[in-house]
């Protein structure tokens, strides 16, 4: 792959990287760190990329799982002070899924995110997130209860 | 297994990622508790959604997710995440109401309570089988067969003079979060009725639907992937005894699976009006012989043969064929069965229940086996005629001593399929095709592909078809009443 093919590849997936991160991380400046260490990685493996044009970003993705995972995890060391950026402005435009993901608390999202963005399994997101898998477990399904009241909640303002 | 942990083990039981045993656990439990059951409903349509509202709002709408029995699912769905959840919504309410309305007979028959709203949606989807489930006409059948971690469960029959209905649920052919990868799950199917010692009846197609992977998520277009793995129902012609016996076979299977299942019809019997019929209509070779009509509160059965000089071996005309005129119009069937032998056919069809008279059976048009010879040269230019109609080849590949061809023409109203193929060798000989698979689309241009074991050390030069199948357009009728 040369230099060209990869930007292409890159400009293609880039806003779907950019977002996937950002839904990890939950703030913009950690998102931009991840993905460009998540870029420079794919960049100097990009040999080993094997798949077809529409693999790459689920190739990428990846890779921002460990650069973000280890974000994540230094993170849990240090009290954040610019959090959360308000979901507006990330977009939501009418995704009223990701409306309601973003208002999780932080530690649930992650979980969900990694498992239903990122399609990770469980044992894997507990390594990325330096937790217990049983702590993965609870959190999952603490954020997916969370999830399915607010989910009713919703249905019964649309079927008012 | 206590509720508590299974509900914690749930999210990882949806997407395969417990182990073996675990999940034989949380099956168990599953078939025997209502709410966890429920819970897992529930929880599988908010996976869903979050998989692919997640997806969408991240600019990758055309992202797979990474469960293939999902994908399914989601090919079928409407996009918009928040009418899909209404849907799902409307599932689980009609959970509830299979557990509080159903009668006894009914929700035994179901035994796995998980399975409520999938038969119930296969069950309400037919005029004759809606009316069965009102009457508790469908008995459960605790009948289990299991071999190498295949389990085959029929849940319930229910029987008419039309056919009998088999629900069963499969486990461990379609593991939830495996990919079928588009092999033959599995198929079911009903032993030949002449009984013997063969396990490889001759009518595995046709009216007996034989279930592939790629057929089962379209198969009678009914979601019928669960959970639990793969719900379904099986009709048969109503001709055998008390005990109908199924036969399963997968590749998972080392040897094929026989399942007896008891079969009660006497209750049946009660609430039916049966009369003779004496009427036939001869046009262009082929007689038709009305044989006798029955009525159930739901349906109108009319019973008929087919016979004539070549007439139909096996080929059961499509359901668009047939209709009944009747005062207020023409009525086409809900479901037509049939069965072939040397004499000719022996149809039936039903009627969502007319009330007027007079009535009568229209045939507009059957289908007729006609010799011909005609050869497709390897590589030839151009289209070859075929009773007129012009066929082209369009594709001829080999993989693995496996051939695969496809033709095509564009008139099936006069050349329905070729059959009876043969390889004409570089020598000039003719080999006859053995074990040749026939599979018909309808585009723009109607197709015949065709595939077959390429005989050892054969330098193909061309192909030979024997036999053509061509619609016969005669408009036989038959009084009914």
């Amino acid at each position: 792959m040369t230099r060209q093919e990869f930007g292409g590849l890159v400009g293609e997936c880039e806003p779907y990287l950019w977002r996937v991160s950002l839904a990890l991380l939950r703030s913009e400046a950690d998102a931009g760190d991840a993905l460009q260490d998540a870029l420079l990685t794919a960049y100097a493996k990009r040999h080993q990329f094997r798949g077809d044009r529409a693999s790459f970003r689920f190739w990428v993705r990846r890779i921002l799982v460990h650069s973000a995972g280890a974000i994540l995890r230094a993170r849990q060391r240090v009290i954040p002070v610019a959090e959360v950026a308000p979901p507006d402005a990330w977009q939501a435009g009418d995704n009223l899924v990701w409306h309601l993901v973003s208002r999780l608390p932080r530690h649930l999202a992650q979980v969900i995110v990694l498992k239903y963005l990122f399609d990770l399994k469980q044992a894997e997101i507990a390594e990325t997130l330096g937790i217990p898998l049983g702590t993965v477990k609870s959190r999952l399904n603490k954020g997916l209860s969370l999830l399915r009241n607010s989910m009713g909640d919703q249905e019964e303002v649309l079927s008012r | 297994m206590k509720c508590t942990e299974v509900r914690r083990e749930l999210p990882g039981y949806l997407d395969d990622e417990v182990a073996s045993a675990l999940r034989r656990a949380l099956a168990d439990h599953l078939r025997g508790c209502a709410s966890c059951a429920e819970e897992a409903v529930r929880l599988d349509a908010v996976t869903r959604e979050l998989r692919e509202g997640l997806a969408a709002w991240a600019g990758a709408a055309d992202a797979v997710p990474a469960v293939p029995w999902r994908r399914s699912l989601k090919a079928r769905s409407d996009r918009r995440w928040a009418l899909k959840l209404a849907a799902g919504l409307v599932a689980a309410t009609f959970f509830l109401a299979t557990f509080v309305y159903w009668p006894a007979t009914v929700l035994s028959a179901s035994r796995l309570p998980l399975l409520g709203p999938w038969v119930e949606r296969l069950v309400l989807q037919d005029a004759g089988l809606r009316w069965a489930y009102q009457e508790g006409l469908i008995f459960p059948a605790s009948v289990d067969v299991t071999a190498e971690g295949v389990t085959l469960r029929i849940l319930g029959v229910a029987t008419s003079p039309m056919e009998t209905t088999v629900f069963y649920l499969l486990e461990g052919v379609v593991p939830v979060g495996s990919s079928p990868r588009g092999s033959i799950l599995a198929g079911l199917y009903r032993e030949a009725p002449s009984g013997g010692n063969s396990t490889e009846p001759a009518d595995r197609t046709g009216w007996i639907p034989a279930l592939r992977a790629e057929e089962a998520f379209s198969w009678l277009e009914r979601p019928a992937i669960t959970p639990l793995g793969l719900v379904g129902m099986l009709r048969v012609f109503p001709d055998h005894g008390d005990v109908l016996t199924l036969i399963l076979e997968s590749p998972r299977l080392k040897a094929p699976l026989r399942c007896e299942i008891p079969v009660d019809r006497e209750a049946m019997s009660a609430v039916v009006e049966e009369w003779p019929l004496q009427a036939t209509a001869t046009g262009q070779g082929i007689t038709v012989t009305g044989l006798r009509a029955l009525r159930t509160p739901a349906e109108l059965i009319v019973e008929f043969a087919v016979t004539g000089a070549n007439c139909l071996t096996g080929e059961v005309p499509q359901t668009m064929s047939i209709y009944l005129e009747t005062p207020a119009g023409p009525v086409l069937p809900g479901k037509q069965h049939g069965t072939a032998d040397e004499a000719g056919l022996r149809l039936r069809a039903a009627f969502v229940c007319p009330a007027e008279s007079p009535l009568t059976l229209v045939i507009p048009v059957l289908t007729r086996r006609e010799t011909i010879e005609v050869s497709f040269p390897l590589g030839a230019e151009g289209p070859i005629a075929v009773r007129g109609i012009p066929v082209r080849l369009q594709r001829w590949e080999v993989r693995e001593g496996r051939a695969g061809v496809l033709f095509a023409w564009d008139d099936r109203s006069r050349l329905w399929l070729l059959e009876d193929w043969s390889l004409v060798t570089a020598e000039g000989r003719t080999v006859p095709l053995e074990s040749t698979a026939v599979v018909t689309w309808q585009g723009p241009d109607y197709e015949q592909g065709l595939e077959f074991d390429l005989p050892p050390a054969q330098v193909p030069a061309g192909l030979l078809a024997r036999t053509a199948v061509v619609p016969v357009w005669g408009y036989w009728r038959i009084a009914i009443r």
